[in-house]
């Protein structure tokens, strides 16, 4: 519970800081916020505290993903730091924002009430509309902020809507009430409750942006700057994911017949979905968001099979994926700062390059401008679509193990040929760094030290997090 | 312990080279790819006296079964022998060109390629084994995209790479298939558990071609090859080198490994069906390459075509055969290795790896000439060279196995002649295409290179008898695993 506060109490000192025009002290305060926060957050494993009459408990589940998600906001935070110094454009509120983001993030891994539910993902949300247009003078940008406004006014309008539902029948908000009311009539449950289940799954597949519910994720995050895009990527989405699972587990175990067909259709239609349209895709973002649509598919297959098992799988398999993302975007936001597209190269595909985009013609020659970002690129590609010793490799092996434990061959099935579907784009993708011809000349890209040091940070735990999957793993078992 | 070394010692050199520049990238890591060598060679001086095989063991993620063991039987060891020689001739070849680029890649990705290998083959372990086997796919990747052939590469390199990964999937299926037949508390995937469980008839059956079809797009079996003439053509030298050399024994291996001691009754079932594919392989590879006007693509389907007696005889239930296919494995990486640097010299100094534009080569550089042709010898199988003893163990176990496929078998012999002396005759003799080309002998990284792989394909020829030794003891084991799943195997091997 300390932990929200510190980072609410964070977040409104940054925001006094833009205000007042301490620039300089704005990363070292929200770093500052955020290390303190994680360690306080360590300090709560295992109390499995209650706060505001039930509303909030910290559980280890709780603590684990809190914990994740505050590393990948500060990895985030580093990665914007210079981006905003270099663009010219800086917003201060947008550490604030991130903030309160991730305020809304955490309330989201612990709720045990439904309006506390509501809260957190309102909380994520609001804030991750305004981030997306947070580069007020590109259209894009504003393109971006105003879609996902208005398509997610719609997801929480149903989520509200369902919640009442759910309430108006079981009586209570509390997940654990609602578990009990479910479990005691679990044969005959009334239609207006499954019909708010159905609305509150449509809220959160939208929010995980998985099929049929992902047309926004494309557009924006190619719209928005890229550190929000791998904002959104990494901590909105986990913490979507882990709301989605916790709920499901604690108020909706016992109807899993009920739901059990819905959420693998869902899954498999993102697999095949996301990773067919990847590739027909010229922008790295929008490959990118592609790939998190048939990631969503993956780690809805977590899902099927609650329990531990599931919650240490799904832990892994967000971790997994949350880095290597990062990994990559890290490496697209230097691309789209460098120029040197030939215009020869131009007339070739026959595309409008614009500066600041991430076109996959803008990686041509990258391994001979820069050979580490070009290796580091292709490692985070490898590790993405699942091939050892990198992170992505065992996430894919616990989802597929356990999936198997349970019986559920076909889905397995899917899953493999799903994973040598990606395969294609994801190292062709990759490859697009090593596209040149022997004679051609290129400017040579120079890595601040600390930038290069972020990129080897996070390539060392992607690898390590394949060498040694144990602790993570058996954090949640 | 000393496994663990050999495993450890090429990652971290990996990384160690990674931040060299220029030639002291190269030096360094020729100098540090002795050190598994010598130590091979140490565990190799007694290795028939030990009463165990050398292992190690360490709990790695105990939730689900999985532990980092290796162990090291005489097949292994064999792969070892072969691993750890190649990779320094590999990285001593890189010295031939002086103006390649980004050497530290290179030489950083074959290290860590030696370590995926090494952990291929020592694996006891079968998640470890699946996870090396799938981890040796990056460096390879990576050194095709970054020095191979401007044109197709990455047409190439993903053309190999979604082969490859599709081919393995299927395999990942099986083994978890197999894992959770196990009963719950007691799973691992520890070999020789692993090994033991029983599997009916039918699974048998198609837990072979899941098996099966993952080692045959490794190798690769008829019909599974088409990555394989892109892939040899469009890699640089060096990687060209490891995927035949070395990826390519991956397969056979994994076929004594874990095909025959799994499923030997799908096996059995299955054979006269791959058998055929296998023959298919043979004499179609080998009319191919006879067609072939670029050298590089020429010794890929020479490689396609021996590969494919080489399957043969690893399914053929006979002792000899699985010790002639053994021994080839280890002469045709020698051979054709040797065969790469060939054709690579060639290629670099003519700027065209086409053979009609080549010739006369021999009265200008008869160093070139002379170990090329020995090495040739050997990949054609003349008796006294390393390639005879294994081919001839392999048709002698084929004849027990059907005498109509050993006629079909014993073609790759011709054939190989046929291809192998017409390439020699049209590169090394007569005039040359351009007259006044100029045309340097080897230089002194190619002329060690070349001289030891011929030197070690007389001495494996006349002396073959330590690596037969070797193989014997892990030969009989197989086939006493294979006894231990259906008894009546035991009555269908002959010795």
């Amino acid at each position: 519970m300390i932990t929200l506060v510190i980072l609410a109490i964070t977040a409104l000192v940054t925001l006094f800081l833009g205000v007042f025009g301490v620039k300089k002290l704005l990363v070292p305060t929200t770093i500052g916020g955020l290390i303190v926060a994680f360690a306080t957050n360590y300090l709560d494993w295992g109390t499995n505290a209650e706060f505001f009459n039930k509303m909030i408990t910290l559980d280890n589940y709780s603590v684990a993903f809190s914990g994740l998600l505050i590393i990948l906001t500060f990895f985030v935070v580093w990665l914007s730091s210079y981006h905003l110094k270099k663009s010219g454009f800086f917003t201060p509120d947008i550490y604030a924002l991130y903030l309160f983001a991730l305020v809304g993030a955490l309330v989201l891994t612990s709720f045990t009430n439904l309006t506390m539910f509501f809260i957190g993902l309102e909380t994520l949300s609001v804030s991750l509309y305004v981030l997306a247009g947070s580069r007020k003078d590109n259209l894009a940008s504003n393109e971006s902020s105003l879609k996902y406004f208005l398509l997610g006014s719609f997801s929480t309008g149903f989520l509200l809507f369902g919640i009442a539902l759910v309430y108006g029948i079981s009586g209570s908000f509390n997940l654990a009430e609602i578990h009990q009311y479910v479990a005691a009539n679990s044969n005959n449950i009334p239609m207006p409750f499954l019909v708010g289940l159905i609305m509150i799954l449509v809220a959160l597949t939208f929010k995980v942006s998985a099929v049929p519910f992902h047309f926004w994720a494309p557009d924006v995050y190619t719209g928005a700057p890229t550190h929000i895009t791998a904002f959104m990527a990494t901590v909105a989405k986990t913490a979507s994911f882990a709301a989605f699972f916790r709920l499901m587990d604690l108020a909706f175990y016992e109807m899993l017949p009920d739901w059990f067909h819905t959420i693998w259709i869902l899954a498999v239609a993102s697999m095949f979905i996301g990773n067919l349209i990847a590739y027909a895709q010229k922008s790295a973002k929008r490959t990118l968001a592609y790939s998190g649509i048939s990631n969503a598919g993956y780690a809805l297959v977590a899902i099927l099979y609650l329990s531990n098992a599931g919650a240490s799988t799904i832990f892994y398999y967000l971790a997994a994926y949350s880095v290597a993302s990062l990994l990559a975007f890290s490496i697209i936001m230097v691309i789209e700062k460098t120029e040197g597209i030939n215009e020869e190269v131009d007339l070739i595909h026959g595309d409008e390059v614009k500066a600041g985009s991430s076109h996959i013609i803008k990686f041509r020659g990258l391994a001979k401008r820069n050979l580490f970002l070009a290796v580091a690129f292709i490692l985070a590609m490898f590790s993405l679509a699942g091939i050892p010793p990198f992170a992505g490799f065992f996430a894919k092996y616990f989802l597929l193990a356990n999936a198997f434990n349970q019986g559920y061959f076909w889905i397995v099935g899917i899953v493999l040929l799903n994973s040598a579907i990606g395969l294609g784009y994801y190292i062709g993708l990759g490859s697009n760094s090593f596209k040149y011809r022997d004679n051609e000349e290129f400017t040579p890209i120079k890595l601040r030290p600390t930038y290069a040091l972020l990129i080897s940070l996070l390539l060392i735990i992607v690898l390590l997090m394949g060498i040694f999957p144990s602790p993570i793993i058996s954090l949640l078992m | 312990m000393v496994l663990l070394l050999l495993l450890l010692l090429p990652a971290f050199s990996a990384i160690i080279v990674s931040f060299l520049r220029g030639n002291a990238a190269k030096g360094v890591a020729f100098f540090l790819s002795f050190i598994p060598l010598i130590g091979t060679l140490g565990l190799l001086l007694d290795f028939n006296q030990l009463e165990v095989y050398p292992t190690y063991f360490a709990e790695w993620i105990p939730q689900l079964g999985i532990n980092f063991a290796l162990k090291a039987d005489g097949l292994s060891m064999l792969m070892l022998l072969l691993t750890s020689i190649l990779t320094p001739i590999i990285i001593l070849y890189g010295f031939a060109d002086e103006k390649s680029e980004s050497p530290h890649l290179m030489n950083s990705m074959i290290l860590f390629m030696q370590a995926t290998l090494i952990g291929v083959f020592t694996a006891d372990d079968v998640f470890l084994y699946y996870l090396f086997w799938e981890a040796a796919l990056v460096p390879i990747v990576v050194i095709m995209l970054r020095f191979g052939d401007q044109l197709l590469r990455y047409y190439a390199t993903l053309k190999f790479l979604v082969y490859t990964v599709a081919g393995s999937l299927v395999m990942l299926f099986a083994i978890l298939y197999i894992y959770f037949l196990m009963p719950e508390g007691e799973r691992t995937f520890f070999y020789a558990n692993f090994v033991d469980v029983a599997l009916t008839a039918k699974e048998q059956g198609w837990i072979f071609w899941a098996f099966f079809i993952a080692f045959a797009i490794k190798m690769p079996v008829f019909p599974f090859h088409s990555w394989q003439p892109d892939a040899y053509v469009q890699a640089p030298a060096q990687g060209s080198m490891l995927l035949s050399g070395i990826m390519l024994k991956m397969g056979l291996y994994s076929m004594f490994r874990f095909l025959l001691p799994i499923a030997p009754i799908g096996t059995k079932v299955w054979v006269p069906y791959v058998m055929v594919l296998a023959i298919i392989g043979i004499v179609y590879g080998a009319v191919v390459a006879i067609e072939q006007r670029n050298i590089k693509r020429l010794i890929a389907f020479s490689s396609f075509s021996h590969v494919g007696l080489m399957a043969a005889g690893a399914l053929s239930f006979s002792y000899l055969g699985y010790q002639g296919t053994m021994f080839q494995m280890f002469s045709h990486g020698i051979n054709v290795v040797g065969l790469f640097i060939v054709a690579d010299i060639l290629g670099r100094r003519h700027k065209i790896f086409v053979i009609d534009q080549m010739g006369g080569v021999r009265s200008k550089a008869p160093w070139l000439a002379t170990t090329f042709l020995i090495i040739l010898l050997g990949s054609v199988a003349l008796p006294l060279t390393n390639g005879f003893v294994g081919e001839f163990l392999l048709l002698r176990g084929l004849f027990d196995y059907n005498i109509i496929i050993t006629v079909f078998a014993g073609l790759t012999v011709i054939f190989s002649a046929v291809y192998m002396l017409r390439a020699y005759q049209d590169t090394m003799l007569g005039e040359p295409h351009r007259p006044n080309q100029v045309f340097a002998d080897l230089n002194l990284p190619e002329k060690v290179t070349l001289v030891l792989l011929a030197a070690l394909v007389i001495i494996f020829g006349v002396y073959p008898q330590p690596i037969l030794d070797l193989t014997a003891q892990s030969t009989k084991e197989i086939i006493e695993l294979m006894a231990k799943k259906n008894v009546e195997i035991i009555n269908m091997i002959t010795y």
